[in-house]
């Protein structure tokens, strides 16, 4: 009997050991180290919400980088007849010499219920304008999203972190701030993107000018054909090869003027404009302080 | 104001949370940024939640597990070949040595415990919350928390005396 109980103890004694063996192997020792900071401000009025964007500013830049990288694209086509894919890298090399980009846009952002952005173009969905700005400074990119939706969405990224800020309801706003440096999505994704675009998978480019002002398109067949990017500059009327037109460019008229982003879908091919600039403003007068800031500029 | 201070207090909650929501999550979902989307999002959908909440604490956890769960099943993303029993598992594996390894083992482990035990196993040691939490966070009995905690550390427990892992 006594011999019975002291087993007991002791198979008991071994399993609470084993068990806190079992605890240990389930707790984490590695665990990544916790950058969020959730915190509300108080400072304006705005509206009741019933939706929100997310996402879409890094998106929108990531539109608007590979819009540069196809402006420098066609502006070093011409001057050197360069291969689109060495273009393009020289493109994206010359981006870090961009000081600064006022940019006001729309774009196509499907969301969930709960804002999360979907892929799912064909949803019925409205348009959300937006302005971004980007400085480059100390080599450092800064970037400041608004936008225009019912929240008040505000995009802040100091090249480390990125802040999202939006108004919630008639009080103040909410607050996140991330560490995501914006900086290395764009070259990640940028690079991805547009690097993955060979000579050989450009349908065509399109140069439309008159007067001076020129639109630049670029058909780029994605996945097994069924996505079209098509990135445009300087809508104007006429239509001339690219030959024809790069002797007539108005030195002062390279920029880019305007990028629409498009993908065509479904069957019938029909096209979706996902993504179009109203405006772009070169060497925008901004501080790194103006972009930071946690008050909207508009 | 009251909305507003709805909002400072969750702010305040998650604030005081965030070491174990995070770490709970990340064990979960495996990739930082997407648990920092996944805090983000929650922390954004409990400041547009209407009404009063009564046991924010307990309504936030319980979000969370729901947002982890839809966004597992609609990624499928456990692909690793965990199976249902700790064969797979080496010896090796039981000391990792970076996050990476350390997530998969302990999801080698807790996939192989029905969900009902690992989930418990989770908030007990990733959230660190308490068997009564738990039972709040869940809506099940505190006796219930306590039984599948136990019934998951002896199923652990047997596999890996089984495959002479401890």
């Amino acid at each position: 009997m006594f011999n019975l109980e002291k087993q007991t103890i002791m198979k008991k004694v071994k399993d609470g050991y084993e068990d806190r063996k079992i605890e240990e192997l389930l707790n984490p020792k590695y665990t990544p180290e916790c950058r969020i900071i959730f915190a509300t401000t108080h400072r304006r009025r705005i509206k009741n919400i019933r939706r929100y964007v997310r996402f879409g500013g890094v998106a929108a830049a990531i539109v608007i980088v590979a819009a540069i990288g196809i402006k420098s694209l066609f502006m070093e086509e011409i001057k050197a007849m360069l291969s689109p894919l060495a273009s393009v890298e020289k493109a994206l090399q010359e981006f870090g010499n961009l000081q600064s980009i006022c940019v006001k846009f729309k774009l196509k952002n499907p969301l969930s219920d709960y804002g999360y952005p979907t892929k799912d173009y064909e949803q019925t969905c409205g348009y959300t304008s937006g302005t971004l700005y980007y400085l480059q400074q100390e080599e450092k990119g800064y970037m400041r999203i608004e936008w225009n939706d019912e929240r008040k969405t505000t995009h802040i990224s100091d090249g480390e972190n990125e802040t999202l800020m939006q108004g919630q309801d008639s009080l103040g706003e909410i607050v996140t701030k991330k560490a995501r440096p914006l900086p290395d999505i764009i070259k990640f994704t940028d690079r991805k993107s547009i690097m993955e675009i060979k000579p050989e998978q450009i349908k065509t480019i399109t140069v439309f000018k008159s007067t001076g002002k020129i639109i630049i398109e670029l058909l780029v067949p994605k996945r097994k054909g069924k996505f079209v990017l098509t990135f445009v500059a300087m809508p104007e009327k006429g239509v001339r090869t690219m030959k024809n037109v790069a002797e007539k460019i108005d030195k002062e008229e390279q920029n880019l003027l305007l990028v629409k982003a498009s993908i065509i879908m479904g069957s019938d091919e029909t096209e979706e404009v996902i993504f179009e600039t109203e405006s772009i403003e070169y060497n925008y007068p901004i501080t790194k302080e103006q972009i930071l800031n946690t008050s909207r500029l508009k | 104001m009251k909305i507003n201070e709805n909002k400072i207090e969750i702010a305040h909650i998650m604030e005081e949370e965030k070491e174990h929501l995070f770490r709970y999550v990340c064990y979960r979902i495996g990739n930082i940024n997407e648990v920092e989307d996944i805090l983000q999002d929650l922390f954004i959908k409990l400041c547009s939640t209407k009404g009063d909440i009564e046991n924010m604490r307990s309504y936030l956890y319980r979000s969370l597990l729901n947002n982890c769960n839809s966004r597992l099943k609609e990624k499928q993303r456990f692909q690793l070949d965990f199976v249902d029993n700790l064969e797979n598992i080496e010896i090796e594996e039981l000391a990792p040595t970076n996050f990476e390894e350390e997530f998969v083992v302990i999801n080698k482990l807790l996939l192989t415990l029905p969900d009902e035990q690992s989930e418990i196993i989770r908030l007990k040691i990733h959230a660190a919350k308490t068997f009564r939490e738990i039972s709040e966070i869940l809506h099940i009995p505190l006796t219930t928390a306590k039984s599948r905690y136990k019934y998951g550390i002896d199923k652990l427990r047997e596999g890996l005396k089984k495959e002479c892992l401890i």
